[in-house]
C-alpha cells in the first residue's frame, strides 16, 4: 500500500464510480459494503462529494479495487441476466435447456424469461453457487450440464414455486 | 438532483469522455449521446435504470479500450405529464408530453408502425426485403424517423421521446431519450454524478452545434470520431 493509497480521500461518487465499472445495481452495491440503499443513494448521490466518515467503508472499496476476488457475489438481478451470460440464445432449444439446467420446467423458464417472473431463493442460490466459482460461460454450462446428469434421475420438476 | 418521484420529471443520464483530467466545467450541450445515427438538431440521452446500467458499462468498456476516462452526466426535465401507465392508447397520448414506445397498446404500436411504413416508402427507402413486423427493430435502424415521427399530427405536442437505439459505444441497443434543441429550455438541473466538482452547464445548442450535427447526420459515427477533452 502507498503513500498515495493511503492518503487518497474516498467520497460517495468513488463508491457510485466502483458500482457502475462493476455492473451492481444500487441495491446489491449496498449489500457489499453492509449499507442500506437509502443510506447508498445518501452517500452516493445526495452527498457525492463528501468524504467518506466510516472508515471501513474506505477500506473495502479498497479491497474491492486491489483484489477483485474478494467482491461478493451478486445474484443476478434478472434470470435474463444469468440465461444471457451463459450464452443461450432467445430459441426453444436454448429455453428447454435452460429449464433442464436449472431445475425447473420448461413453462416456468417461459414465465422467468417472457413474462418477467421471479425466480425462487433456491434457483437464485444455485445460480450464485455456479457465479462464485467464477467460471467462464462455457464453462458454467458444462459444470452445470456435469451436476444436472449427476442429479436428475433422482428428482421431478418443480413447477410453481415461482412467482 | 433529488430522487423524488414527481410525475412530471424526467431523469435522463449521459457520458462524456475525457482524457487526462477531468474538466472543471461542462456544458450538458457537449454531452450528446454517440448514436450510430446522429439526428441533427436533437439531443439523446440514456433513459432507464437497465440502459442507464448498461450504457455506463459499455463506457466503461469504451474508455479503458481507448485509454480514456469518462464519467456520468444526470440531468433531468420538468414536463408537464410524463407517461405513467405501461400502455398508451390513441386518446391518452394526448395527456402525455413524454412517451417511450416500449409502454405502447399494441394499436398504437401498429399505428406507429403504419407511419413509419408511410414515411419510409415516401423516402423511397421502405424495400421488399425490409422486415416490417417489428417496430423495435424498424425504429433502431432507422432513428430519424423515430425522431421525425414528432412532427406528424398528433404526436407533434410531445417534447420527448424514448426508444431503443444502437450507440456507437454498445452492441445492444439501449433506450435512448431524445429532445429537440428548440425544448432545451425543459431542462432543469444537471450534475455529474461521478465527478462531483465538475460544475455542468445549461446553455442551450446554439446555430454552431446544430450545423455540426447536419454534417455528421449520414455519416455512421465511428468511435474515432466523438469529441473527448
Amino acid at each position: 500500500m502507498s503513500m498515495n493509497d493511503l492518503q487518497e480521500i474516498i467520497c460517495g461518487a468513488d463508491l457510485e464510480r466502483w458500482r457502475i465499472e462493476n455492473g451492481f445495481t444500487q441495491g446489491a452495491a449496498a449489500h457489499a459494503f453492509g449499507l442500506q440503499n437509502a443510506k447508498w443513494w445518501q452517500l452516493t448521490r445526495a452527498k457525492p462529494g463528501e468524504p467518506i466518515a466510516d472508515p471501513v467503508l474506505a477500506m473495502l472499496l479498497y479491497i474491492y479495487r486491489k483484489h477483485p476476488a474478494s467482491v461478493p457475489i451478486q445474484s443476478p438481478e434478472n434470470i435474463k441476466e444469468f440465461y444471457e451470460y451463459l450464452g443461450l440464445k432467445d430459441t426453444v432449444q436454448d429455453r428447454d435447456k435452460f429449464a433442464t439446467l436449472i431445475g425447473r420446467s420448461t413453462p416456468s423458464v417461459y414465465r422467468l424469461l417472457l413474462h418477467d417472473g421471479q425466480p425462487g431463493k433456491p434457483v437464485l442460490r444455485w445460480t450464485e453457487a455456479v457465479l462464485r466459482l467464477k467460471l467462464t460461460p462455457q464453462e458454467s454450462l458444462k459444470l452445470m450440464t456435469k451436476v444436472v446428469s449427476h442429479v436428475n434421475v433422482h428428482q421431478t420438476l418443480e413447477e410453481d414455486d415461482e412467482g | 438532483m433529488k430522487a423524488e418521484k414527481n410525475n412530471s420529471i424526467v431523469e435522463l443520464s449521459s457520458v462524456y469522455f475525457y482524457e487526462d483530467a477531468a474538466p472543471k466545467v461542462l456544458s450538458l450541450k457537449d454531452c450528446k449521446l454517440p448514436t450510430n445515427n446522429p439526428i441533427a438538431g436533437t439531443f439523446s440521452a440514456l433513459y432507464g435504470s437497465q440502459s442507464k446500467q448498461d450504457g455506463f458499462m459499455a463506457a466503461r468498456a469504451y474508455a479503458d479500450k481507448h485509454r480514456l476516462e469518462f464519467t456520468v452526466v444526470d440531468f433531468s426535465m420538468d414536463l408537464r405529464q410524463k407517461q405513467n401507465a405501461l400502455i398508451t392508447d390513441a386518446e391518452d397520448i394526448q395527456h402525455y408530453d413524454f412517451m417511450s414506445v416500449q409502454r405502447l397498446s399494441r394499436g398504437m404500436t401498429n399505428e406507429l408502425r403504419a407511419i413509419f411504413q408511410e414515411k419510409l416508402a415516401q423516402q423511397g427507402a421502405l424495400t421488399a426485403t425490409m422486415d416490417t413486423s417489428n417496430l423495435a427493430k424498424l425504429i433502431v435502424q432507422r432513428p430519424d424517423m423515430m425522431v421525425s415521427i414528432m412532427d406528424e399530427p398528433g404526436w407533434k405536442h410531445l417534447k420527448v421521446i424514448a426508444y431503443p437505439a444502437k450507440l456507437t459505444i454498445s452492441d445492444k441497443p439501449l433506450s435512448i431519450a431524445t429532445l429537440h434543441f428548440h425544448d432545451w429550455g425543459l431542462i432543469k438541473e444537471a450534475s455529474c454524478r461521478l465527478n462531483p466538482g465538475m460544475r455542468i452547464t445549461l446553455e442551450p445548442p446554439g446555430q454552431q452545434d446544430q450545423n455540426r450535427d447536419h454534417q455528421k447526420q449520414g455519416q455512421r459515427d465511428s468511435p474515432g470520431r466523438l469529441k473527448m477533452r
